[in-house]
Parts: structure tokens; C-alpha cells; sequence
């Protein structure tokens, strides 16, 4: 099947020989139809994930799969034809978090999309049915494809960690395909958004999912200010998570505030300090957000579906084309998310 | 296998020989080392379940204990050999609440074990694997007995009604069998407790415990467990759930106090005046047993002695119809357990 897999860390991904698998007891093989391209994505192809070190090559990467689906294994009832999206943690249900209902944090991940088990940039990929979320027909396949991560990962960081509630003002530090969401999922809960981001692409984009303020770095303490009659923000969703993006989220955030960590980055050099005195003499909440569980994955996704949150999505490209996808990521150039289209007929 | 089968509704059950069950795919057997005895499991061999009712005949009793000795097929086989305790409710373990550790609201709930299957009143229990948690390392089989409901149901509470250091907590039926763990696991949580019972005997082991201890008995109990407690009650827990009690309960609570309740029976109901609960905003809480995670942190505070079960009465199998008169007469402190 066509697929584009990383052959080598740091060379442009490559097709490889694959075969369809098959799908086994509780399996569906979902036939992909289009898959978002994320930062991760860098950091998976570039081998500079933690666990790059083991990771086995060819790896098929993408984890922001929707699909549909083709066959079911033994034991599962879906439709064939079914549009999907899929889970990407594949927890085991047995370990403290998976029974406390933190399968984002669980201990032994039977499966990690994309990361590091085969993920979406192939024509099928194997999926166990209950890490399936069904999608209604009026979200269109290509818009499907931000949900999985982008839209997933805003909504824990918001709802969930963040804890926003009404009235409310949110700052995201950087407004790409997750910050663009959170700008959306903070305006559904009842709190105002200011997003920051580098790129006037990306403000112009958060001003039209509805931003109240999209301001660079330097206009954004005088924006959280006039919102919050100078208080700074109740919380401040860090996307970018380097020296730059946090100190800026620590400068923003109010005495009592959270600041929600989303993004992050791998290399110890490049790792933001943080400011003991201010954690301390303002009371601030660090509060770390991974990804998200399914049940709040379902919950956002008929957000979408009922039109409340707009997926963002700059270019779509041929699978064959999917370095021409992370290059855009690389280079910036991406506003929301870049989606690569897998199957030939969509 | 003997087992003890409930025929008709009511405290009778028969003494039988059944075949062992087999267990199916995603399911484990258990040879029982021992099974709790508690006024729910009365309640549900009355036909008094709310949710359920109890499909005759019917093997009874849900809190037990006990070995895997044989699994079905599929990933469940990894449990051969363990000591398990059972999990109450028979969640589907696939629908939101229960991905979100919230299983006693299960959308699919099938029922309860001892209720919609046959439970631990015998030498063996078939139990879905879901419903098979492990009992840690050191912990007596007979005292775990108290783990899955007695000592988790309270954990839940706390949990639920958020308590803490700050908070007094009143606790009516303190000496009852889910009552005598709820003052402990109140403690473990920062909480200063006061309890509430009727009997010398009962009202001795809460002192015994070191804990405040009121007697039911006399009229004005509710003011002066508030006194006991220094003078404010901020969460009340009422094990008892009579109309009296849970409204005594609700006049008790200091400004923003809350009231747990926790009983199901039928026809009670209970005032509540809208301008107390403005005024002083107080909060009445309903809550349902436990998760499988409270269950499994129940079974830790368990092992690390924080927690001591009380199994007062441990008797044979066949003595389920004297424990129960005695349940009924109030006169049991803690649980009890029978042992096939």
C-alpha cells in the first residue's frame, strides 16, 4: 500500500514496502482518508522524541488520522464505510491512571499513533475499534483530520486542566493548529481569548475564529491588560513551551493564575527557567496538559460537528507530497493545520 | 460447589449443592475465601433494589474475596493465581462515565454482582475480569471483605463531598458496617470526625477508636455532635437515611457544609428548605458507591494500616440467616463475614 515512512532521523521521509494487515479480535482496519501534520511530526521524522533513541525504522508517522472504515476483526460491530477518527493512546485499562480514568497518562500504551506505533500517512492503518470515534457526515474528511491532536489536546488543556470558566480571560501563546483551537474551545466556555503569536498569518487567523485580541509578543501585555483592567490573565495556554514562549506566559498570567503547558520542546538546552519568586509571591498554577481522553475527544467533537468550533486548515497535499507538508510546519508557513490526503479518491 | 441460593425474597436462603460455574470468555473464576454480610445485601434478598430487581433463584453476596483458580479466554489468563476482591457493579467499562472513573453510573450498567449474577455466598463466583481487583500484598482475606464496599463507599465520599483538613465531619450510624470504616477514611483525609450510634457496645468502640461519640438515643444528638465538633459541622454523612435523620442532618451544617447521602430506600423522602440552602448555601450531595479506582485506594489505606477493617462476626457459610437477624437488630458493630 502507498505509505511515506521515516527511513532515517533527519532525511525526508520515504514509501516503503508495506503489506494491508489484517485486522485481529476487538480490530478495525480503518482505510485513511486524510491525516494533520503536527510539530510532533518534526520531532518524530528529526529523532528527537525521548524515545527516538529505541524507535525501529521505517516508522510510519501521523497522528491525526480520519478515516473510514474498511473491515472489522471478530467481535466488532461497526459499519463498514463508518467515518472515524481515531484515538491515538491506546492505553492498557489495567494501570492506577487507565482505572482512575487518565488514559492519557497511562503506564504501558499498547499503541501510540503515529509516534510509536505506525500511524496515518499509509493507506490503511490497524485501530483497536473502542480508540474509534465515530464522525458525523457533515464534518468533511479533510476537517476531520485537526481534530485527533489539534483539536483534542486544546480541549483537555482548556476544559479539563485549565479548568476556564465564564467570564474568564485566556491568553494562547502561540496560535497554530492547537492554539487556534484553544482560542475557540476558551470563547465556547464563556471566557474571553487573547492570541499571541509571531506570524500575522496566524493573528489574522485567530481573529477570524473569533479572537478578542491576536497581538505579537511586544502588544501582548498591554492586550491582556486592557481586557483584565490590568490584572493579567486568569490563564495563559503556553503552545510553544521554549524560553521565549514562557516567559512571556509567566509575564501574562495574573497573582492566582494557571499556566497550562502544552507545547513543549525536547532539548535540555532549550529548556525555559522558571521564576521561582514570581511561582511563589504570586501564587501561580503550573499545570502540564497531554493530550486528551476520549470521552472529552467525543464531547469536542460535536463541537465541531455542531458548528461551534472551526477547523483551521491552511493546504492539503498528496501523501507523495508529505515533506513539502512538514516543511511548511518547519518553516512556519502552516497556518491551523496542514493535511495530507491519503486516499487518491477523496 | 455448596452455595447458599436465595429462592424467594426475604432472609432465607437454602443450603445446596450446584455445579461450579465455568467461566466464559473475559471472565475469571474465584474460589471464595470469604464474603461480607451487610444490610445491602439484605436489602437486595428483600427485592428492595431500587435499580435491579433480583432474578430468582439466586446465589447473594457481593463483597468477597477469593483466588483465580481458572480464566477464560483472552487476556484475562494473566489473573490465574492472583487473590482478588469483587467490584459491585457490573459497569460495560466502555461508555464515557466509566472511561472517566465513574463506573457506578454506568449508561450500560448491567447490574450488580450477587443481584444480576450469582455472587460469593458459595465455594465459587464467576466474576467478569473487569470486576476481579487485586488485593495487595499482606492484606487478611477475611478483613478484605470489608475493602470493595465498607471502606471504598467512604474513600468515594470523601472524595465527592471533597474533605479535608479544614472540615468536621458528623457521621450518623458511625458504627454500622460501612459507618465504623467511613470515621476512618473521614480521618485518613484530614477530617475531624464526630460519630453518631445507639447502643453502649457500639458507642464504646467508637470511644475506643478515640473518636467523639453521641448517642441517638438522646433528643437533642444533633446539637450536641455540633458541639462535639468543636461547634460546626461542615459535611454530614448519613448512613441511617431516615426522614429524621437526614433532616436533623441538613439543620446541623455550618454555612456552605455539606450533606452526603448515600441510602436508597424506597419512600423516604426528606425536606429540604430552599432559604437554608440559599442562606447558608449549603450543598446536599448524592453519592454512589465507588469507583474500581477508590476501591483499589480503599485496599492501600487497607495495607498500610491507615484504614483497620472490622469484621466483628466471621462465621460459616450456613450462618447468613443469624448474622442477618442481628444486622436487622442493630446490634452488629462493623461487618460481618461468612467463610464457605
Amino acid at each position: 500500500m502507498r505509505n511515506m515512512a521515516v527511513v532515517q532521523f533527519g532525511r525526508p521521509l520515504a514509501p516503503v514496502d508495506l503489506e494491508v494487515p489484517r485486522p485481529g479480535p476487538g480490530e478495525v482496519l480503518v482505510r485513511v482518508l486524510a491525516c494533520g501534520v503536527c510539530r510532533s511530526d518534526l520531532k518524530i521524522a528529526g529523532g528527537h522524541m525521548p524515545f527516538s533513541s529505541s524507535q525501529r525504522l521505517p516508522h510510519v508517522p501521523g497522528h491525526e488520522v480520519s478515516g473510514e472504515v474498511a473491515e472489522t476483526g471478530p467481535g466488532v460491530e461497526l459499519v463498514r464505510g463508518q467515518r472515524v477518527v481515531v484515538h491515538n493512546y491506546w492505553g492498557c485499562g489495567r494501570c492506577p491512571y487507565c482505572v482512575d480514568g487518565q488514559e492519557n497518562l497511562c503506564d504501558a500504551l499498547r499503541g501510540w499513533v503515529g509516534f510509536t506505533s505506525p500511524g496515518g500517512f499509509e493507506e490503511y492503518l490497524l485501530v483497536p475499534a473502542d480508540h474509534l470515534l465515530p464522525v458525523p457526515a457533515r464534518v468533511d474528511p479533510v476537517q476531520a483530520a485537526t481534530v485527533s491532536c489539534a483539536l483534542g489536546t486544546a480541549y483537555h488543556a482548556v476544559v479539563t486542566r485549565g479548568a476556564v470558566r465564564a467570564g474568564e480571560t485566556v491568553a494562547v501563546v502561540g496560535a497554530g493548529g492547537v492554539g487556534l483551537y484553544a482560542v475557540q474551545v476558551a470563547r465556547a466556555a464563556g471566557a474571553r481569548a487573547v492570541a499571541v503569536d509571531v506570524r500575522e498569518s496566524a493573528l489574522e487567523a485567530a481573529r477570524a475564529v473569533g479572537a478578542d485580541a491576536a497581538v505579537d509578543p511586544a502588544g501582548a501585555p498591554a492586550a491582556v491588560g486592557g481586557l483584565t483592567r490590568g490584572r493579567g490573565a486568569d490563564v495563559v495556554v503556553d503552545c510553544v513551551g521554549n524560553p521565549g514562549g514562557s516567559a512571556l506566559a509567566v509575564e501574562l498570567v495574573r497573582k492566582g493564575g494557571r499556566l497550562v503547558q502544552v507545547g513543549y520542546v525536547t532539548d535540555p538546552q532549550q529548556y525555559p527557567t522558571l521564576p521561582t519568586d514570581r511561582v511563589v509571591l504570586r501564587e501561580l498554577q503550573v499545570v502540564g496538559s497531554r493530550y486528551v481522553t476520549r470521552p472529552e475527544l467525543a464531547r469536542a467533537l460535536e463541537l465541531v460537528a455542531s458548528g461551534t468550533l472551526k477547523p483551521v486548515v491552511s493546504r492539503v497535499v498528496d501523501l507523495e507530497q508529505a515533506n513539502e507538508a512538514l516543511e511548511d510546519v518547519r518553516q512556519e508557513r502552516a497556518v491551523g493545520r496542514v493535511v495530507v490526503r491519503v486516499a487518491q479518491d477523496l | 460447589m455448596r452455595a447458599l441460593v436465595l429462592r424467594e425474597h426475604g432472609d432465607v436462603l437454602l443450603a445446596q449443592e450446584l455445579p461450579t460455574p465455568v467461566p466464559g470468555p473475559g471472565e475469571v473464576l474465584v474460589r471464595v475465601e470469604a464474603c461480607g454480610v451487610g444490610l445491602t445485601v439484605l436489602n437486595y434478598m428483600g427485592g428492595r433494589s431500587r435499580v435491579h430487581a433480583e432474578k430468582l433463584p439466586r446465589v447473594p453476596g457481593h463483597e468477597f474475596v477469593g483466588t483465580v483458580v481458572a480464566c477464560g479466554r483472552g487476556q484475562e489468563a494473566a489473573m490465574a493465581g492472583q487473590r482478588v476482591m469483587a467490584y459491585f457493579y457490573l459497569s460495560c467499562g466502555a461508555c464515557d462515565f466509566c472511561r472517566l472513573a465513574h463506573e457506578p453510573l454506568c449508561r450500560y450498567l448491567r447490574g450488580q454482582v450477587g443481584v444480576a449474577t450469582d455472587g460469593g455466598f458459595a465455594e465459587y463466583a464467576v466474576l467478569p475480569a473487569f470486576n476481579a481487583l487485586p488485593v495487595p500484598q499482606g492484606v487478611d482475606p477475611v478483613l478484605a471483605t470489608a475493602i470493595p464496599d465498607a471502606v471504598a463507599t467512604p474513600v468515594h465520599v470523601c472524595r465527592r463531598a471533597r474533605v479535608g483538613p479544614q472540615d468536621a465531619v458528623l457521621v450518623v450510624g458511625a458504627a454500622g458496617g460501612v459507618g465504623i470504616h467511613m470515621v476512618q477514611v473521614a480521618r485518613v483525609f484530614g477530617a475531624r470526625v464526630v460519630g453518631v450510634d445507639r447502643g453502649a457496645e457500639k458507642l464504646a468502640a467508637l470511644r475506643s477508636m478515640g473518636l467523639e461519640a453521641v448517642d441517638a438515643a438522646e433528643a437533642g444528638w444533633a446539637a450536641q455532635a455540633r458541639e462535639a465538633a468543636g461547634g460546626e459541622v461542615t459535611v454530614a454523612v448519613d448512613l441511617v437515611g431516615s426522614r429524621t435523620t437526614l433532616e436533623a442532618c441538613l439543620d446541623v451544617l455550618a454555612p456552605r457544609g455539606r450533606l452526603v447521602v448515600l441510602t436508597t430506600f424506597r419512600d423516604v423522602t426528606f425536606s429540604a428548605s430552599p432559604a437554608r440552602l440559599v442562606a447558608a448555601e449549603v450543598e446536599i450531595l448524592g453519592s454512589r458507591y465507588a469507583s474500581r479506582w477508590e476501591v483499589q485506594e480503599a485496599a492501600r489505606l487497607v495495607q498500610q494500616g491507615r484504614v483497620q477493617p472490622v469484621v466483628s462476626e466471621v462465621r460459616p457459610l450456613e450462618s447468613v440467616g443469624e448474622l442477618a437477624s442481628k444486622l436487622r437488630q442493630g446490634t452488629l458493630l462493623g461487618r460481618a463475614a461468612v467463610v464457605p
